[in-house]
């Protein structure tokens, strides 16, 4: 019944709602793509730590630096999504729904990481503590059973904004199934960076496979990005049509360039330098864990400043 | 008094006949006036579909197209606003599965705007400004419009409770919205969305929504003349 | 517990709807308005506007209290003063300007604010204060080309809505089989009529739109004929043309009750009488019968000649050509055969057959005729030619048929009549003159006016002293201003505020209103009014109910109602005894004289109108020109007249400019007088402008109210996509519309719904609300000296890009 194809508006006046038009969504802006960013580096070094079992990055108060900055980054990330609510002080009420809602699977798990995590990492600062911090080959029970469930809410942490994105309906750009697979690749991504950095700062080694698998990730997410493009260029949706434009050619695309040059493809090529030098040294380390986590930044900021809200009609 | 046999429950639904809407925005000012909508703030819109602005035409020069569609909240029957709401503030209600919103719970996320694919959700983000005038106004009876909250829509429920309409419906000069229950076979509603080719918006979206719409110069049965007021 | 109490009222601005409302009230405070019920539910209604109420009477903008400008005229500085002072001030001027120029010199100018019978402007408080007086009345004006040519086929009535008071009422829309929609737009003008052209239309009627523009009304219509802004008239004679020509046309009704039979004498125009064939002094009309091919009077001949030319015996032995009124009506006609009006209207001829057909054969068929082909200087030629199409259809007369729109049966025509008001508007039986509003301008500007002088005042049939109107003093001096926005309203704004408004021309100007409109600005004195929530009154409306307005909240702040402004100022001036009482003390002695207009239903309706606080006057079975009787000269419907009706205030019938004098009486074509393609002004002024009647706003009221600037924040200029790429703007731009009369500076919005070769404005807005100038500084207070309308869309505009 509809023939028109609204064109795009960027201030949207009163007025404007009474017309179609495809305008950027306003209510997720940068201090959302900060909170993403912050949890999903904050859990992502967490789980890396235990992964490949990393225990040189240094101490802070006798406990492990890389899981203090992860819970200190999903901490401001929750207090972010907190002060960003409409009523900040009734931000428990978001707990309610998990049955349904992916906001409260989040802030649950958000919630159960800081107290796990908080709990797993105490050791260090009360040693008295019956149960130790080490990484997950090395430790007790107790501390297993906290590393297990930890990275289980990591990992939903790492997600959950994708799927919150997911089904924001109103924004068909984000409606693909990469929207939380993205978020996790780019969780992942920086996370890879900020260890790599923050390992080889404090003058340790890292296994060569944490190269390897750097590289690979890096490589996988840029890949699922233009998948994920090509995936909502497929569905004939002409706001998503508009969306990818906005992202690729409009207010978006230096965010989103931004990201995958400088995010992905250069640290790939520095690794890949790297690797077949067989040296890494720290400052290049650091500017590769930089351009990752700006670049997991930027590509966020992008997907949320391209999310047009689709027409009530087309 | 209560029906002794378990009656259906109810189903609210409205039909709006877009051959008859004029885009006048009668329904529109008379929802924002009723609900004391603060100020920017449009619980319906009547969007022209034509041009690029409010009652333009499109289509080409000879042969140019313009119609209205009002734009309320679709009363879904698998509302997916309520199933991305974190905190039960947005429901449906138990005996008609009205879709509401309890603003004392509601927590501003947002995440039921981003989620209508009708863009009926609005958000109250800053304290409700009124510049006009300092009286507050509105029909007795509707909630109080508070920061930090998002509204939407409620079909007028303190009305449709006591048996009235809500306000669009009796305000529209011509006679182009219906009101009634779709569980009831009778009502003007089933029986004009049985008699037209009636369509629903982002039918793909699978919200079901319960807003029908006669599209424009579909109109095949006459139906008309529905002078409710009291 | 609630605490909200519900009045009756009624909303009475100018919009032609006049719906009955519900004022909400909470803690003395008007909260809502909601429809009230009408007896018929069918005329249930209530718009925007009108949901929009509480806001403009709660509204900050809202002035409470009497002011007095400070600074120079028009420089918007008041300061508040007393009531005392005011009407101290106010009388003191209307002295002064009485004893130095004479009370003529003080003009009371109420235009179309209000319908409220006693607060209103028509007739209201300010006309019975003006008599009393013995003022100036600033009348007409506006709505008057179009209607004043229908008059002089239907009704010997001087213009405005005299014509269209004998349409059917707005309901009989629905039992029509074929709609015309002729230069109105009533899905935004008169909304509240399209639901029973949508009943018509579920019906299976035909809807036919004909505007330039794509309007909301034409998209809803099954066919839309663009036609050339100002050519109204040749598509009008060019369907006669066709009617006349395929014989579509109703022989019998023509024979019955138009002149079409009638013989017009070639060498002056006039009817042929009995008397010029046979001597005697019978003055009675003749026509040719068909079957003996005699010359007979009308009342003898069942079958006579509608078509032909015929050379006649007169008794003085002469021979002399006469021609049928039919026949010199498809004279003219033929002169528009659809090809050549093709060139001219732009409607394809083929386009033009179609139409013609479909109006004379789909019946019954309803022409509903607009403002857009009446605010041009030729507007009552375009009146002519639709009344004529009517007529000789026979589409009149019966249930769905009508060419004269759908303000008859109205319970207004009653509520602002002389014989229901007269009494009351003049308690001491002095009376006010009337002054037309196109007239005004020359009045101030030059102390005198040209003006028809009627030969014999008792009889203007005898017509006028002159062939040319005649110069006659009329010096105007002081202004009281209500119910109206002159300044805003009235062609060539500039000229209004540079010159007509200035200190060296006018001595004072009192205006009164409940905001500072553009009018506002230009007066000496401002008085607060109050809204219609605020009195008692009562109202006829343009449909057939006459209700009553409850007070529903008392006056805000200082403002008062007009009655108790005018009151006031009469005891102050020594006219207390004319001033008794409050309004709500009026009301029963209007419906008294009201009631008598009834006859045996006086009763029933008075004490339904009592009961109910609303109840309907004209009898629903009753369909005007049932009966084929028109009230013209020759009782029958007059598409050839002897004298042209023109306007002249307070002549019934109207006074007639005779055709033996060179005036043209068929409907016919003339160019308009400045937006027409082959006027050379084209060149530099390329775009035809129309400012609009919008939804947003009637003319200026709610020109600020919160609610209708959130969807229709500023002025705009529509222009479609060719116009505006030919001069590189864009949609959003600020665009310069200007001419040599003036300019404005308004947001340019690109819509394909307007012509090439237009721009259309929504009107209302006041001029602080532009960036630059108003609408209006660009409109031509064209004199038209037969219909006296304002021809506000006969202007020419260019637009370009605002460097500002
Ligand atoms: N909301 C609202 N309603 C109103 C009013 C109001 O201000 N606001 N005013 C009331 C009053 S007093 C009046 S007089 C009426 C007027 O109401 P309408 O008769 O509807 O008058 P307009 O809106 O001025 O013009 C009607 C149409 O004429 C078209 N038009 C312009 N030029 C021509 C032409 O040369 N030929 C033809 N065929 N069409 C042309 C225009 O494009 C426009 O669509 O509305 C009444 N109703
Ligand atoms: N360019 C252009 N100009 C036009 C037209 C056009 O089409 N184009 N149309 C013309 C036509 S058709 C018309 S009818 C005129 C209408 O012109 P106006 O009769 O001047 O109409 P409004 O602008 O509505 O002005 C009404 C004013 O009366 C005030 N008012 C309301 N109620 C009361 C009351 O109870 N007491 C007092 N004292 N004041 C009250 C309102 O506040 C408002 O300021 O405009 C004409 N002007
Ligand atoms: S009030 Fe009725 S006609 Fe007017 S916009 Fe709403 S639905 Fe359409
Ligand atoms: S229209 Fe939107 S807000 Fe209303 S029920 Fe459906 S999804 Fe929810
Ligand atoms: S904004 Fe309120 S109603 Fe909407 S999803 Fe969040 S908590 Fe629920
Ligand atoms: S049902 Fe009530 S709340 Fe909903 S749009 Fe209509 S008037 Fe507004
Ligand atoms: S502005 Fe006119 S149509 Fe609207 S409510 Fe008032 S009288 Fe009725
Ligand atoms: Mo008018």
């Amino acid at each position: 019944m509809w023939t028109i194809t609204p064109s795009i508006i960027e201030n949207e006046r009163p007025v404007d709602r009474f017309a179609l038009h495809y305008v950027p969504q306003t209510h997720w802006r940068v201090w959302h793509a900060l909170w993403f960013w912050a949890m999903g580096i904050g859990s992502g070094i967490f789980c890396l730590r235990q992964f490949f079992g990393i225990s040189g990055s240094g101490l802070f108060l006798g406990m492990n630096a890389i899981d203090i900055v992860g819970l200190v980054l999903v901490a401001i990330g929750g207090l972010i999504l907190i002060l960003d609510l409409g009523k900040p002080f009734r931000f428990l009420n978001s707990l309610l729904k998990p049955k349904k809602a992916w906001i409260s699977r989040g802030a649950i798990s958000d919630f159960a990481f800081l107290g796990i995590g908080v709990l797993y990492v105490l050791p260090g600062l009360i040693p008295s503590l019956p149960w130790s911090d080490a990484v997950f080959s090395q430790a007790d029970v107790v501390s297993r059973i906290f590393i297990v469930l930890a990275i289980f809410f990591a990992f939903i942490i790492m997600i959950y904004p994708g799927f919150v994105l997911y089904y924001s309906r109103n924004i068909p750009f984000w409606n693909s199934i990469f929207t939380p697979i993205l978020f996790f690749e780019y969780a992942l991504t920086s996370s890879f960076g900020l260890v790599g950095w923050m390992v080889t700062a404090n003058g340790e080694a890292l296994p060569s496979s944490f190269y390897v698998v750097f590289i690979a990730t890096l490589a996988i997410t840029l890949v699922s990005v233009f998948v994920y493009l090509f995936e909502r260029n497929s569905v004939q949706n002409p706001c998503i049509r508009a969306s990818i434009n906005y992202l690729l050619k409009g207010k978006a695309s230096g965010w989103f360039w931004f990201s995958q040059i400088v995010g992905s493809l250069l640290p790939i090529a520095m690794l890949v330098v790297m690797l077949t030098n067989g040296i890494f040294p720290a400052s290049s380390m650091m500017w590769i864990g930089v351009c990752t986590i700006l670049g997991s930044f930027s590509f966020r900021y992008s997907q949320l400043l391209a999310g047009l809200r689709v027409s009530p009609l087309v | 008094m209560e029906n002794n046999d378990k009656k259906k429950k109810k189903r609210w639904g409205m039909v709006i006949d877009l051959t008859r809407c004029v885009g006048c925005q009668t329904c529109a000012v008379g929802c924002k006036i009723k609900n004391n909508l603060a100020d920017g703030l449009w619980w319906n819109r009547v969007i022209t579909v034509g041009g690029d602005q409010i009652d333009t035409a499109g289509g080409t020069y000879e042969h140019p197209v313009r119609y209205s569609i009002p734009l309320n909240c679709q009363n879904c029957e698998n509302p997916i606003c309520v199933d991305v709401c974190p905190t039960g503030a947005s429901y449906q209600r138990e005996e008609d599965k009205l879709v509401l919103i309890d603003y004392d719970k509601c927590i501003g996320c947002r995440a039921c705007v981003q989620a209508c694919p009708y863009g009926v959700r609005i958000a109250n983000t800053e304290e409700p400004r009124y510049e006009h005038c300092d009286v507050q106004l509105g029909e007795e009876g509707v909630t109080p419009r508070y920061q930090g909250v998002v509204e939407k829509c409620t079909f007028c429920v303190e009305r449709i409770d006591q048996g009235l309409n809500p306000f669009c419906i009796d305000v529209c000069p011509e006679r182009a919205r219906f009101f009634g229950d779709l569980n009831d076979e009778d009502s003007d509603v089933s029986q004009l969305i049985r008699e037209n080719p009636v369509e629903t918006l982002h039918p793909q979206m699978g919200t079901n929504p319960n807003v029908y719409f006669i599209p424009p110069a579909k109109k095949k049965t006459r139906r008309t003349g529905l002078d409710f007021i009291r | 517990m609630s605490t909200e109490i519900k009045k009756f009222s009624a909303c009475v601005p100018n919009c032609w709807m006049n719906c009955r409302l519900y004022a909400h009230v909470r803690d003395g405070k008007l909260v809502q308005t909601s429809a009230a019920p009408f007896p018929d539910p069918s005329y249930n209604r209530i718009c925007l506007r009108g949901l929009s109420h509480p806001q403009r009477v709660n509204s900050k903008e809202r002035i409470l209290h009497p002011m007095k400008r400070v600074g120079k005229r028009g420089e918007n500085k008041f300061e508040q003063i007393s009531w005392d002072e005011a009407i101290d001030i106010l009388s003191t001027n209307l002295n002064r300007v009485r004893e130095k120029y004479g009370s003529k010199a003080v003009a009371f100018i109420p235009w179309s604010g209000s319908y409220a019978a006693i607060n209103g402007g028509m007739p209201g408080a300010i006309k019975r204060f003006a008599n009393i007086f013995e003022g100036t009345v600033v009348v007409d004006g506006v709505d008057f080309g179009m209607p004043t040519g229908m008059s002089q086929v239907v009704a010997n009535m001087a213009g405005g809505m005299a014509s269209l008071f004998l349409g059917p009422e707005p309901k009989d829309l629905s039992y029509a089989k074929t709609l015309i929609f002729w230069g109105t737009n009533i899905t935004d003008s008169q909304v509240h009529n399209w639901h029973f052209v949508l009943d018509a239309m579920e019906n299976g009627a035909k809807l036919i739109c004909i505007d330039p523009r794509y309007s909301e009304t034409a998209a809803k219509s099954h066919e839309w004929i663009r036609i050339r802004p100002g050519s109204d008239s040749v598509l009008a004679l060019s369907m006669i043309q066709v009617i006349i020509e395929e014989n579509l046309i109703d022989s019998d009704y023509c024979i019955r009750h138009t002149v079409a039979p009638f013989l017009v004498r070639q060498d002056n125009g006039l009817f042929l009488r009995q008397s010029d064939i046979d001597g005697s002094d019978q003055a009675g009309y003749v026509v040719v019968d068909s079957e003996s091919g005699e010359i007979e009077p009308v009342e003898s001949v069942a079958r006579p000649e509608l078509l032909g030319t015929f050379d006649v015996k007169l008794h003085n032995g002469n021979t002399l050509q006469v021609k049928t009124a039919l026949q010199m009506l498809k004279d003219e006609a033929d002169k528009y055969k659809p090809d050549e009006a093709e060139r001219i209207t732009t409607v394809p001829a083929e386009k033009i057959r179609e139409i013609a057909r479909i109006y004379a054969t789909n019946t019954p068929s309803t022409i509903y005729p607009g403002f857009g082909i009446d605010r041009w200087d030729n507007a009552d030629q375009v009146g002519r030619g639709i009344a004529t199409l009517g007529v000789i259809t026979g589409q009149i007369g019966k249930k769905g048929a009508s060419p004269l729109g759908t303000m008859g049966q109205s319970a207004i025509q009653y509520t602002i009549s002389d014989a229901v008001m007269g009494p009351w508007t003049s308690p001491s039986g002095t009376q006010a003159e009337l002054l037309n509003f196109v007239l005004l301008q020359q009045a101030i500007l030059t102390g005198k006016v040209d003006m028809w002088e009627p030969k014999d005042p008792g009889n203007p049939l005898a017509g006028p002293t002159a062939k040319t109107p005649v110069s006659k003093d009329w010096p105007i001096k002081g202004l009281i201003l209500t119910t109206g926005n002159v300044v805003s309203n009235h062609a060539e704004q500039k000229v209004t505020i540079e010159e007509m408004f200035s200190e060296e021309k006018l001595d004072f100007i009192c205006c009164i209103d409940m905001f500072m409109t553009d009018t506002a600005r230009q007066a000496d004195l401002f008085l607060p009014c109050t809204s219609w929530f605020e009195n008692d009154d009562i109202v006829g409306g343009l449909h057939p109910y006459v209700m009553r307005m409850e007070k529903a909240i008392e006056p805000m702040g200082e403002s008062k109602g007009d009655w108790e402004i005018f009151k006031l100022l009469a005891q102050k001036m020594g006219y207390g005894k004319y001033f008794m009482g409050e309004a709500k003390d009026q009301i029963e002695g209007i419906l008294d004289v009201l009631g008598n207009l009834f006859g045996d239903r006086k009763e029933e309706i008075l004490k339904e109108f009592r009961e109910k606080g609303i109840a309907r006057l004209s009898d629903p079975h009753s369909v005007p020109f049932a009966d084929g009787v028109f009230y013209t000269r020759t009782g029958r419907a007059e598409f050839y007249s002897e004298g042209v009706a023109t306007v002249f205030p307070k002549t019934m019938p109207a006074l007639q400019l005779p055709v033996n004098e060179g005036h043209n009486p068929l409907p016919h074509f003339e160019p308009p007088a400045e937006a027409w393609f082959d006027n050379p002004l084209i060149k530099k002024y390329p775009l035809a402008l129309s400012t609009l009647h919008t939804k947003w706003r009637v003319h200026t009221t709610f020109y600020d109210v919160a609610v209708l600037r959130e969807i229709d924040p500023e002025p705009v200029v529509y222009l479609n996509r060719r116009e505006s790429e030919k001069r590189g703007l864009k949609d959003g731009d600020y665009v310069r519309v200007f001419n040599d009369r003036g300019h404005c500076v308004v947001r340019l919005v690109v819509d394909d719904a307007i012509n090439d070769g237009g721009a259309a404005i929504p009107k209302g807005w006041q001029r602080h609300q532009f960036k630059e100038g108003g609408y209006q500084e660009l409109t031509k207070n064209h004199i038209n000296t037969v219909h006296y309308g304002m021809s506000f869309f006969d202007a020419l505009v260019e637009v370009e890009k605002w460097k500002g």
